[in-house]
């Protein structure tokens, strides 16, 4: 203690030396936000920065001379926005509407589309260190879309990347 | 038979539509393209080239039924030829800013460049036909 100093200045003063050099050691695990959803019962997935909103399933304007994969088009308050189905791209056969599925609106590149899914089961802030790279036995067709591959409610889900999906419809 | 001077001009940054539907699709074209309109019975009376629509753009399969069919005249084409469509019910116009192009990914995989925009009205969507994009109607017809 220093001549002349307060006893209680000279214990705060310690107190806050000590508090100085404290390592701060409360590191937050980066985290990444993902839309789980179902396609014939699998789980998938895709970047919540990708996803724009989720909309019941309401009128869909057929476009004849589209695709199969591309049910049609849907106002969205003003904005007309196609429709995709990935079914067929992910090897699957076709979905059943039902009261659970749901138009995934997402966009990347510039480029944005609604997504037909079965349902969407959650959002999700997760580790970016859950995310694992895809399996090497993925047929080649899906892997070309694939970003990875997690474990989330008990499931497999697999992580989809937008971009590559938009791609492969515009090439 | 109306003529083209009974659909009128839009005004300029207008555009009047004809509207039908044709196969549970609701469509319309630019009434500037339209030389008439005929009911079948003329149209085989006038030895008339004509194709429903859709042959001349690919609609999915189904059954292919027109609700009271009506024969739209192309216009200015010789020798006269028409598009069998379902019967015409509105000529409503449209503001270009009610105009949308077709999404990016259904224009760049669509197999038809004749639908090339969308009008709203209301909660209605309506698909943008241009009879100039559609290949021209072979000689027979659908009905006979």
């Amino acid at each position: 203690m220093n001549a002349g100093e307060k006893k209680s200045d000279s214990i705060l003063n310690e107190l806050k030396r000590r508090r100085a050099g404290e390592k701060i050691v409360d590191v937050e695990e980066e985290t990444v936000k993902i839309v789980i959803f179902t396609l014939l019962g699998d789980y998938y997935a895709f970047h919540g920065e990708d996803i724009k909103e989720i909309l019941h399933v309401s009128n869909i304007f057929y476009v004849p001379g589209s695709p199969d994969f591309i049910p049609g088009i849907i106002n969205i308050r003003g904005d007309i926005e196609s429709v995709i189905n990935i079914n067929g791209f992910l090897g699957l056969s076709d979905s059943v509407q039902t009261d659970k599925s749901r138009i995934v609106v997402a966009s990347r590149g510039g480029v944005k589309s609604g997504i037909r899914v079965d349902s969407v089961e959650d959002v999700s802030d997760m580790p970016v260190s859950s995310v694992k790279p895809a399996l090497s036995t993925l047929r080649a067709e899906i892997g070309d879309l694939v970003a990875g591959e997690l474990i989330c409610m008990d499931k497999n889900v697999t992580l989809l990347d937008v971009g590559k999906i938009f791609a492969k419809i515009a090439s | 038979m109306k003529t083209a001077a009974d659909i009128g001009t839009p005004p300029a940054e207008e555009l009047q539509l004809l509207t039908f539907t044709v196969m549970g699709v609701r469509m319309g074209v630019d009434t500037a393209q339209v030389g008439g309109i005929l009911n079948v019975e003329e149209a085989d009376a006038m030895g008339l080239f004509y194709s429903p629509l859709h042959e001349l753009t690919p609609f999915r399969p189904g059954p292919a039924g027109y609700d009271c069919p009506r024969v739209l005249l192309i216009k200015g084409e010789t020798p006269p030829c028409g598009v069998l469509v379902g019967a015409p019910d509105d000529m409503p116009s449209f503001c270009l800013d009610s105009l949308r192009s077709l999404p990016p990914l259904v224009e760049a995989s669509c197999a038809s460049s004749a639908i090339w925009g969308v009008a709203i009205r209301n909660e209605e969507v309506i698909l943008l036909l241009d009879f100039d994009k559609l290949p021209r109607p072979r000689a027979g017809n659908y009905l006979h």
